[in-house]
């Protein structure tokens, strides 16, 4: 046993799951059809494919009880680390088990213990090789922003991610934004091919060095840039500096971090950008789809001592308990609020906000596990079934690209960026 | 099948393995030890573990069923082979962990049938439709089920057909083992016969009819916990309740609340001791005024009204705890009143005030907020989820089912086992003296059993749960207070005469439809024991009674785990 293994660090608190299986399902469930909170469990169906049975291969292998084999692998590649359990979980156990972070450490010990996937190591590679987990080149990176000059000395920096730089479908939308912040004298700054990825998919999977190195390295552009504000169009990257970023003992200190629907939100509020009714969505309604990055995973994680004492007898107790995630202070109001000044009526998912169902398009089961990630699909848009829309809306683009590829029928799925975009306009000058 | 693991496990024959895979497809069986880990899991909650975390037995693998005819087949394919298997809904703790070397898991939850019969009241369920899912459905049309203390994610198929069913809303909801109507069973010889009118194409709805009830049979008080082949489908008895519709949470993660219903009130009744309390609630029951009556430890309710175990501790000691958490107050029922009209609940509410008021009780003050949160872990019995979570580990007394005359002795023998090493600077977690539960059935008999915390990483405190189990037993020897609900194995053979010829009954139920024991399980009779065994037995009581043998056996069920 390696006491700073981080699997062995939280081995006790996995030595605590009671299998009481609440970690497969949604608190409350409000009907039976969409009561699973877990996309793993729905894909594996045997007991391992949920929180709880991973952290029960993982206490196997740090006990010496099992080895690696093909089928732990596929089934923790199952899992889209989306920390639904997380939330069900705590309900009960609050400080006890706290499955996510066993989640994590059991992907960067399989890391560690040259078992990760060879699908995991491919997108390592992509990631390494090119910045991005597409393995796209770099040159292409910055193609939406061709003709927009940013500044160089910027007070705010705008982070586009992977996903959309190389989405061209988004490209247009993106144009807008940036001009309109232009106009309204914002001049933002963009790191242009130089941007990289924000280290949250190779957190994901794992190799946790890989992702402190890429995340120093965003850290210095930061700084180098002057900025003292980040502004990410991407849920992952917005995770990574609020939920990820903090353990890794970096220097975030004066450095804001927003989602561009917190950003956009704000200018409006201030009333720097106006925000009319949207073209087409105008008096309609529309099901709004919480992204598990920018929901419960982004909510602010605090570098303290984490360790449980025992008390009265064997209560176990967090000496910390200010900082224990109940999946809190996520970003789910600000997308919400963007859609209703657009004139758009937002309906609820039975299963959203903090119990928001995974879409199956992050945690790198996507490229791993392509079945999987399409039956995580197919099941959230079947909650649309529910609904009066046939419309839904994700605030992010890797969300709203994987669901939308598999939306049936009459189902169609929105990039709120694309509704934002040609809604906005400046109310002050430009420059 | 003889071939072993290098951990000394039997593995899956190939020849086995080909048949299995044939009735299930190749997905859906594993023998694969990291898919079974999870089957293997020794969480010891509601027993006694041991400091290892994997059970010592683990399947020879587990097979994933999605219809009745799978599951025969895989039952008929053991037996052509020799092999036994264990049924397996959700796996709530490790109940349903394999018990012989040579057992196949059979996990249902593929077999997740849920349809609501609202008008007959009822639902036809699957293994793995579970209590939120059923409750969720149920609550549509103004109905819901029991739930058993072990919460939302139990399988009601596993509770009504085979283990236990009692639950803290059982004043309306009954308990599971009187909640079953009709049955599909693949017996242990892998016949699939369905019970009631469904066998005769009338549909569903069958209770027994008159002449020896199946039900009993099939269950008895306690359940054949896996040992009498498996169930796939269940006819379950609902409830009305006087909400249609979603349940509408409020409150943040992990306090969720719901507010209550339009003439509904949560009340929680303090009374000056025990015997007033049992003098109450003869009253209350004789005027049928509460929907739910329940008497839980003080510190479990501070348990479900603190977030987290560090609020929880630091408000004991701060001691601002609202008052029924307050130990001192033990003698209590939290009271739900759910009325379907305001002239009815004005009736009601008045009748337990005044009730209350004339044994001399009084109401504690709880804040709207509290309110809610008891409320809704009430509805959905989230509470005894919940109370794992001061130490992980917990294990349960065996029950005492009597007249609510014996209320003031249930406490005190809770007390005798338990107030030693519940007070701080005992082995076990610190807590109310006796850490009764208690609750009607039906507003007849009354259902009280002590949950007990130990640390499972301590063995002085895994010593002192053992112990208290085996008082437990001893004192019920000694001075009988009721039937001991949660009997099972060879503790009900020693127990012998005094719950009547239960295990013995139950022995010939066994032998009759499972000769050879395929359906393996620790959790009901022992099977095919000789007669001259069974009579001896009990004769073994005062050296199980006897305080240094009883030392000694908690000390090695510590080591081992039970
Ligand atoms: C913390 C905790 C609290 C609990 N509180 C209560 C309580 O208050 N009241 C109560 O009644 N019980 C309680 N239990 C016991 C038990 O969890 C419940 O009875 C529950 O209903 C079992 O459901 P399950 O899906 O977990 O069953 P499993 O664990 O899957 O199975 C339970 C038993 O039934 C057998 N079984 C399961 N499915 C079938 C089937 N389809 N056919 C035949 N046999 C089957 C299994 O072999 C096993 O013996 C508690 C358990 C725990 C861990
Ligand atoms: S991870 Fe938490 S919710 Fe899941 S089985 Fe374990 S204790 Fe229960
Ligand atoms: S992180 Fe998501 S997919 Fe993974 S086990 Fe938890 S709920 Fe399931």
């Amino acid at each position: 046993m390696n006491a700073n293994s981080p699997l062995d660090q939280r081995l006790a608190f996995m030595d605590r799951c009671t299998r009481c299986s609440q970690c497969k399902f949604v608190p409350v469930p409000k009907s039976r059809e969409h009561a699973s909170a877990c996309p793993s469990m729905d894909y594996v169906e045997y007991h391992a494919g949920s929180a709880s049975g991973q952290l029960i291969m993982a206490s196997g292998i740090a006990h010496g009880e099992i080895s690696y084999t093909p089928s732990l692998l596929e089934t923790v590649s199952a899992c889209t680390m989306c920390g639904a359990c997380d939330t069900a979980c705590k309900i009960n156990f609050a400080e006890l088990v706290e499955p996510l972070e066993g989640l994590y450490a059991f992907r960067a010990r399989i890391v560690e213990d040259g078992q990760s996937p060879k699908r995991h190591r491919e997108v390592m590679d992509k990631i390494a090789a090119t910045g991005n987990s597409q393995g796209q080149p770099r040159a292409g990176r910055a193609t939406w922003a061709a003709g927009i000059s940013f500044d160089s000395a910027p007070k705010v920096l705008l982070h586009v991610g992977s996903v959309l730089s190389y989405d061209t479908n988004k490209h247009a939308s993106l144009r807008l934004i940036a001009e309109t912040l232009q106009k309204a004298g914002l001049c933002p700054g963009y790191l242009g091919e130089d941007e990289g990825s924000c280290g949250m998919l190779a957190w994901d999977l794992g190799y946790h060095h890989m992702a402190r190195s890429l995340a120093q390295t965003f850290m210095a552009q930061v700084r180098a840039s002057g900025a003292k504000t980040v502004v990410t169009f991407s849920s992952s990257a917005i995770s990574a500096y609020r939920s990820i970023y903090p353990r890794m003992g970096l220097d975030l200190s004066g450095i804001r971090f927003l989602h561009f629907t917190e950003y956009l939100l704000e200018l409006v509020e201030t009333s720097t950008l106006a925000l009319g009714a949207a073209p087409t969505y105008d008096g309609k309604t529309v099901a709004f789809h919480d992204t598990c990055k920018l929901g419960r995973l982004t909510e602010p994680y605090q570098e303290t001592d984490r360790a449980l004492q025992k008390e009265m007898g064997g209560i176990y107790v967090s000496r910390t308990p200010q900082a224990i995630h109940f999946s809190q202070n996520g970003i789910y109001e600000a997308p919400r609020a963007l859609l209703r000044l657009m004139g758009i009526t937002v309906e609820e998912l039975e299963r959203n906000r903090q119990y928001s169902y995974c879409c199956g398009a992050q945690g790198g089961v996507k490229e791993t596990l392509p079945a999987a990630a399409k039956m995580a699909a197919r099941n959230r848009l079947d909650e649309l079934n529910e609904t009066e829309s046939s419309t839904m809306v994700s605030a992010c683009g890797n969300c709203a690209h994987h669901l939308g590829k598999h939306a049936r029928d009459a189902f169609t799925v929105v990039d709120l960026i694309d509704i934002v975009a040609t809604s906005l306009t400046a109310t002050k000058g430009g420059k | 099948m003889s071939a072993k693991t290098d951990k000394g496990r039997l593995t899956l024959d190939p020849e086995v393995r080909i048949e299995l895979e044939n009735i299930l497809g190749a997905r859906n069986i594993t023998d694969d030890p990291a898919l079974m880990s999870g089957y293997a899991w020794n969480t010891g909650v509601g027993k006694i573990a041991s400091s290892d975390k994997f059970a010592a037995l683990w399947p020879i693998a587990v097979a994933l069923p999605a219809t009745v005819e799978e599951v025969a087949a895989i039952v008929k394919c053991c037996k052509r082979h020799g092999l036994s298997f264990r049924p397996h809904s959700t796996g709530y703790g490790s109940m349903g962990c394999v018990t012989s070397p040579d057992s196949i898991c059979i996990d249902l939850r593929r077999m997740k049938h849920l349809e609501i019969l609202p008008e007959d009241r009822m639902a036809v369920i699957g293994p793995y439709a579970t209590a939120n899912q059923l409750q969720a459905e149920a609550r549509k049309h103004g109905l819901t089920c029991h739930v058993v203390g072990a919460g939302p994610s139990h399988s009601p198929l596993a509770s009504a057909t085979s283990l236990i069913g009692v639950g803290i809303t059982s004043q309306f909801t009954s308990a599971n083992m009187r909640n079953m109507l009709a049955w599909e069973w693949v017996t242990p010889e892998g016949d699939i016969i369905r019970g009631g009118s469904a066998a005769s194409g009338l549909g569903w709805y069958a209770s027994d009819g008159p002449g020896p009830g199946t039900r009993g049979l099939l269950r008895g008080f306690f359940g054949a916990g896996g040992g009498l082949g498996v169930f796939t489908r269940i006819g379950i008895k609902l409830y009305p309740i006087n909400q249609k519709g979603k349940m509408e949470v409020i409150g943040k993660v992990p306090q969720l609340r719901s507010k209550l219903p339009p003439h509904t009130a949560l009340l929680h009744a303090i009374f000056p001791d025990y015997e007033a309390q049992r003098a109450a609630t003869f009253d209350l029951l004789q005027d049928d005024v509460c929907t739910v009556l329940l008497r839980m430890p003080p510190d479990h309710i501070g348990w479900t009204l603190t977030r987290t175990n560090a609020e929880f501790v630091q408000r004991t000691k701060d001691k601002t705890l609202p008052e029924p958490a307050i130990l001192d107050n033990g003698a209590s029922w939290t009271i739900l009143i759910a009325s379907r009209s305001e002239a009815e609940h004005r009736w009601r509410s008045e009748t337990v005030r005044a009730i209350v008021a004339s044994h001399n009780g009084r109401f504690a003050e709880m804040t709207q907020e509290e309110e809610e949160v008891l409320y809704h872990n009430l509805a959905t019995s989230q509470y005894v989820p919940r109370v794992l979570r001061a130490s992980g580990g917990i294990t349960t007394s065996f029950g005492v089912l009597d007249s609510f005359h014996f209320l003031p002795q249930a406490i005190e023998m809770g007390e005798k086992v338990l107030a030693k090493d519940t007070a701080p600077g005992g082995d076990l977690c610190e807590g109310s003296p006796d850490e009764q539960w208690i609750w009607p059935h039906e507003g007849r008999y009354m259902w009280a059993e002590n949950i007990i915390h130990f640390d499972p990483t301590s063995e002085a405190s895994r010593a002192a749960g053992a112990r208290a189990l085996l008082t437990h037993f001893a004192d019920q020897w000694k001075r009988p207070l009721g039937t001991t609900g949660l009997l099972v194995g060879p503790i009900q053979d020693v127990t012998g005469p005094r719950i009547g010829k239960a295990p013995a009954f139950a022995r010939k139920v066994k032998s009759y439809f499972d000769k050879d024991d395929r359906s393996k399980t620790k959790e009901y009779v022992i099977p095919n024991m000789p007669p001259v065994v069974e009579k001896v037995l009990p004769a073994f009581r005062p050296i199980f009674a006897f305080k240094p043998v009883q030392s000694v056996m908690a000390k090695i069920l510590a080591k081992k785990g039970m």
